[in-house]
């Protein structure tokens, strides 16, 4: 039995390094799933992120190695790999990849100044720009691409037959036409994998055992994915009361985005809320607001939007959320006068 | 008919009713929270150093105070540097300006001294101080209060033997700043090591 | 015996940490005096109790207990043995401003001249108190030097006794409440007593358990009818901190920006009391206890030192080479501060020399991990405050807090990105205090002014006033005088 940390990881690169190793259970939980494609994901976009960063710092003239030893253009590179659709062509790997770093990251001053989650920006600007390649790409669990299809998908020719839109996209637009019990029928729910259905479901438990880790080694605290998760489910249970046109609390938790953004996109310390109150109203604002854009929005892939949202959210919620400082009667509120 | 008139009648009280409460209302407002003065008059002096040394044309910092609020320019104020000159910007919502003085007169603290074996004790400076900083009486040796004086100097100029001098602002003898922790953080101590990593 | 009472901390520390505590290294059973040195130093500004001005000159003869400095507080220095005093000048000095300062160099020739106090003799009241506490220079011995006649109000109810000791690798408290603790407690009741205090609180974490064996044994021997009530603290960085402790064992939170006797507190170091107990015999402070510590040390130890006893003698007597170290850490690997020039000489709040190699890893961006804040003892988000220092805006870091900040560095400890965050605080502290200093000047200025300007308004009415009166007497004078001129035509 390994003792638990008293304090969150001593060192940047401990840090990024705890996340990466965390998502490793999801990693592979995604490639039996979905194939060969998640690896090809990974082994395009790290390699780019990294070149990016190098790039960027070389042309802001700062020490090159010290940046690149700490993962964090590592880490950004895996999350937007493991976001983007399975059957993702390497265009758009490459340019997701880039476009985080560039545009989500150094363009603000490089490692801990970007005020938006440098993943959902790479990820909301390749939706906006790609919508169809972004949508109509993800692998169905249920026929696992080999590896000749997963190849000629990341050269950028797709496979009908193994491809379609998320649970979440179908739910959205297929399953609103029909009653719950005929969309129950629906194969993806009736073909269990080792008693869970859809391997969304496992590969959602395979994050969760990943984020479990991150929480028990201190790197991140359980207010983001709980905040996230409950108020996700609360809300959805909410407005559940129609079966037939609502999509169920179940899949919201599990089809989409839901779990891994929770542990592994919420916690980005540097553009979330800084303070363990400030972290939960963070997270609860990204819940109601990815229900809102899952339920009436225009692109099923609400987390990225929401992120975003909320990123901008912080100061206001950093400024209302500090805790009583020992000694006075009550918090300090707001920014202060000027800065 | 009757009915109508009833609605309208009804309305008519129930407006004015409404407006004598209000009106009540603003006038405790304006009785509970007044403020004395100028209240804009009073948060630009607020940000003024106090010097009252006249530099910018006004016989003080409040009167330079008024002049702002009345629409001169926020940049005639060389003791309080350029910070005073974006503070006052940000105060009023209007765009910084650069300080407008002499390279030289910028962020010098600096106090009178009276050099006193040459003092007549004319009371000229006594009478030139704005903060009555300096103390003596006629025929007597005066003195500075170097805590009180805000180096205006304003009573260099009216002493006929020319015995005050302009010197920097004294500090204690214990005084010390520490060095900014981005110079000296190659070799700086108070690190513990954690037992990971 | 006195009565006493020993119970465990019902309350938890928020935030802090546990650092390895290095404590066995110095920790020794007995506590040796080391030999006189050859020259003592003692800065004139910079010995505790503000400035000061000298009170020998050089070729003066002085004793150990004889006057040498007088500080602005009142507070009095003694020649800490008897000697010479060879010169008055510019030396460096152990403080963390690594500066240069006006000091009194003395040669100690080896006698035991003596020039002490008259012995106090109980009852005294506490202004007598206060008196010898001024003539004897007793000041804070944890490392303050906060003067500690002037925490001595009148309507005190409780006196704590500061036995924490939380700052790693020091041992020096721990060793004096072993070998001196019959002075401890004697200083804690003379000093209640006479404030009439009627609880003595001795805060003490739970890795001292010989100690507090020592206390106990103590108070059984004492004829005090003070109440003892020993709090136990877990070992938690900064259980020692005087606000923290207050509320570890009164639960009151001291409001911001006062101290603790405002709230009826009383925090002393157990040295300052021991010294408060020799001096009530006529012994002012000469010596205090040490400790000689890290791995860079052959023998690391407790011992007890002459004040003015140069840096370099002590590594000496720690079976080291100076020239082996460049810097060495005073007062622990927390709150400490390096020296390097070793002739600087140990003052009253020189606790601890720590000797160690440590490497810190290259500062990195924050990545507002909140690590920080979650260790902060007082709540503070040291991210949010760093990032407005280096931006450079003092305000917004004082409207986060940063006056509130203990300097405790448990940040520092934590920090992923090994930022100096306490080093920060530090200096945004300094610059905060000289802000409010000049703000305090300048409403004083602008009161005086408005002051002057309605005096001269005034003066100038009174002469208009008497200016017009003068003009109708003469008026008046004129108009009799013309009547009286008709009447007689």
């Amino acid at each position: 039995m390994i003792k638990r940390p008293d304090y969150p990881p001593a060192d940047t690169q401990i840090v990024m390094r705890s996340v990466l190793i965390a998502l490793i259970p999801g990693i592979i939980a995604m490639t039996l799933f979905f194939g060969i494609g998640v690896l090809l994901n990974l082994a395009t976009a790290i390699p780019a992120a990294l070149a990016a960063e190098a790039v960027c710092l070389g042309l802001r003239r700062r020490s090159i190695s010290p940046r690149l030893n700490d993962l964090s253009a590592v880490l950004t590179g895996a999350l937007i790999a493991l976001s983007l659709p399975q059957a993702a062509p390497w265009w758009l790997i490459i340019l997701a990849s880039t476009s985080s770093i560039v545009l989500g990251k150094h363009l603000y001053g490089g490692l801990g100044q970007n005020p938006v989650n440098p993943a959902m920006l790479g990820y909301a600007l390749m939706l906006i720009s790609a919508p169809i390649t972004m949508t109509t790409l993800w692998v169905d669990p249920l026929v696992t691409p080999d590896l000749a299809t997963a190849w000629l998908a990341y050269l950028g020719q797709s496979n009908d037959a193994v491809t379609g839109a998320t649970m979440l996209d179908l739910y959205r637009t297929e399953f609103r036409v029909l009653t719950a019990a005929e969309a129950s029928q629906n194969p993806l729910f009736t073909q269990a994998h080792l008693g869970l259905i859809y391997g969304y479901e496992w590969v959602a438990l395979a994050y969760l055992v990943g984020g479990l880790w991150l929480i028990y080694q201190r790197v991140i605290t359980w207010h983001t994915p709980v905040g996230l998760l409950v108020t996700l489910a609360v809300v959805c249970a909410f407005f559940n009361f129609d079966p037939d046109t609502a999509t169920p609390v179940w899949i919201h938790l599990t089809a989409g985005a839901g779990i891994f953004a929770a542990f592994f996109i919420l916690t980005d310390p540097v553009s979330g809320a800084t303070s363990p109150k400030g972290r939960l109203w963070f997270a609860i604002g990204v819940g109601i607001l990815t229900y809102l854009i899952r339920t009436y929005g225009l692109y099923p892939d609400a987390i990225a939007f929401a992120v975003l949202l909320m990123n901008f959210a912080v100061p206001m919620i950093d400024h209302y959320t500090r805790p009583r400082i020992m000694g006075r009667s009550s918090s300090i509120r707001g920014s202060g006068g000027q800065s | 008919m009757t009915d109508a008139l009833w609605t309208i009648g009804a309305g008519v009280a129930g407006l004015s009713m409404i407006g004598f409460l209000g009106g009540i209302l603003l006038h405790y407002a304006s009785k509970v929270f007044s403020v004395d003065g100028n209240p804009l008059v009073n948060s630009i002096d607020a940000l003024l150093p106090q010097t009252q040394c006249g530099q910018c044309g006004h016989p003080g910092c409040k009167p330079y105070a008024k002049a702002i609020a009345d629409g001169e320019p926020i940049n005639r104020c060389p003791p309080g540097g350029q910070e005073t000159v974006d503070r006052l910007a940000s105060l009023l919502g209007v765009d910084t300006l650069p300080l407008d003085a002499d390279d030289e007169t910028i962020e010098q603290d600096l106090v009178a001294i009276i050099i006193e074996k040459d003092c007549i004790g004319c009371t000229k400076c006594i009478q030139a101080c704005p903060v009555d900083a300096i103390v003596g009486a006629a025929k007597l040796m005066h003195t500075v209060i170097v805590d009180e004086c805000t180096g205006c100097d304003l009573c260099v100029e009216p002493c006929p033997v020319d015995c005050i001098d302009m010197i920097p602002r004294p500090k204690s003898p214990d005084y010390w700043m520490p060095v900014r922790p981005d110079i000296i953080s190659s070799d700086r101590f108070g690190q513990i090591g954690m037992q990971h990593g | 015996m006195a009565d006493y009472q020993i119970r465990r901390c019902e309350r938890q520390l928020e935030g802090g940490i546990y650092p390895e505590t290095h404590k066995a290294l110095s920790t020794t059973d007995s506590c040796v005096f080391v030999d006189d040195p050859k020259r003592l130093v003692f800065p004139i500004h910079f010995s505790g109790g503000g400035p000061g001005e000298a009170l020998v000159a050089v070729g003066d003869t002085v004793f150990q207990g004889t006057p040498i400095i007088k500080c602005q507080s009142g507070i009095t220095h003694v020649a800490s043995r008897s000697g010479k005093v060879i010169e008055i000048t510019d030396h460096a000095i152990t403080h963390p401003s690594a500066t240069k300062s006006a000091s009194i160099i003395i040669e100690p020739n080896g006698l035991k001249d003596q020039d002490y106090l008259d012995p106090l003799v109980w009852p005294f009241d506490a202004d007598t108190l206060r008196n010898r506490a001024i003539e004897a220079g007793i000041l804070g011995l944890g490392g303050a030097g906060f003067p500690s006649f002037k925490k001595w109000s009148d309507g005190t109810q409780t006196l704590i006794i500061n036995g924490a000791e939380c700052e790693p690798y020091l041992t020096a408290d721990d060793t004096l409440m072993r070998v001196d603790t019959h002075s401890m407690i004697r200083g804690a009741c003379m000093l209640s007593q006479s404030l009439d205090i009627k609880t003595i609180i001795i805060g003490i974490e739970d890795n001292k358990p010989e100690a507090l064996e020592a206390i106990e044994s103590a108070l059984k021997e004492s004829r005090s009818d003070c109440f003892f009530d020993i709090v136990l603290l877990d070992t938690k960085y900064p259980s020692g901190s005087e606000r923290h402790l207050v509320w570890l064992t009164l639960g009151i939170e001291v409001p911001t920006g006062s101290r603790a006797i405002e709230s009826g507190v009383i925090v002393h170091n157990p040295g300052t009391l021991a010294a408060l107990s020799r001096a009530i015999d006529g012994k002012p402070i000469t010596d205090r206890i040490v400790t000689l510590t890290g791995e860079a040390l052959t023998a690391p130890q407790n011992v007890i030192v002459p004040i003015g006893t140069p840096i370099s003698h002590l590594i000496e007597a720690a079976d080291t080479n100076p020239d082996s170290l460049a810097s060495i850490a005073i007062g622990g690997p927390m709150m400490g501060y390096p020296v390097t020039d070793f002739t600087a000489g140990i003052t009253k709040t020189t606790n601890c020399l720590l000797a160690r190699e440590i490497e810190v890893p290259p500062e990195s961006p924050c990545i507002r991990c909140g690590a920080c804040a979650t260790v902060c003892p007082v709540r503070l988000q040291p991210q949010q405050m760093v990032f407005a220092l280096k931006g450079g805006s003092l305000d917004r870091a004082v409207h986060e807090g940063l006056i509130d900040c203990i300097e405790c560095a448990a940040c520092n400890a934590v920090c992923p990105s090994h930022i100096p965050l306490a080093e920060w605080f530090r200096l945004g502290r300094f610059e905060a205090r000289d802000k409010a200093n000049d703000q305090h000047l300048a409403a004083e200025a602008r009161e005086r002014f408005e002051a002057r300007n309605l005096r001269l308004e005034r003066i100038a009415l009174e002469k208009e006033a008497k200016r017009a009166a003068r003009q109708a007497k003469t008026a008046d004078a004129l108009e009799k005088a013309r009547k009286a001129r008709k009447e007689s035509a």
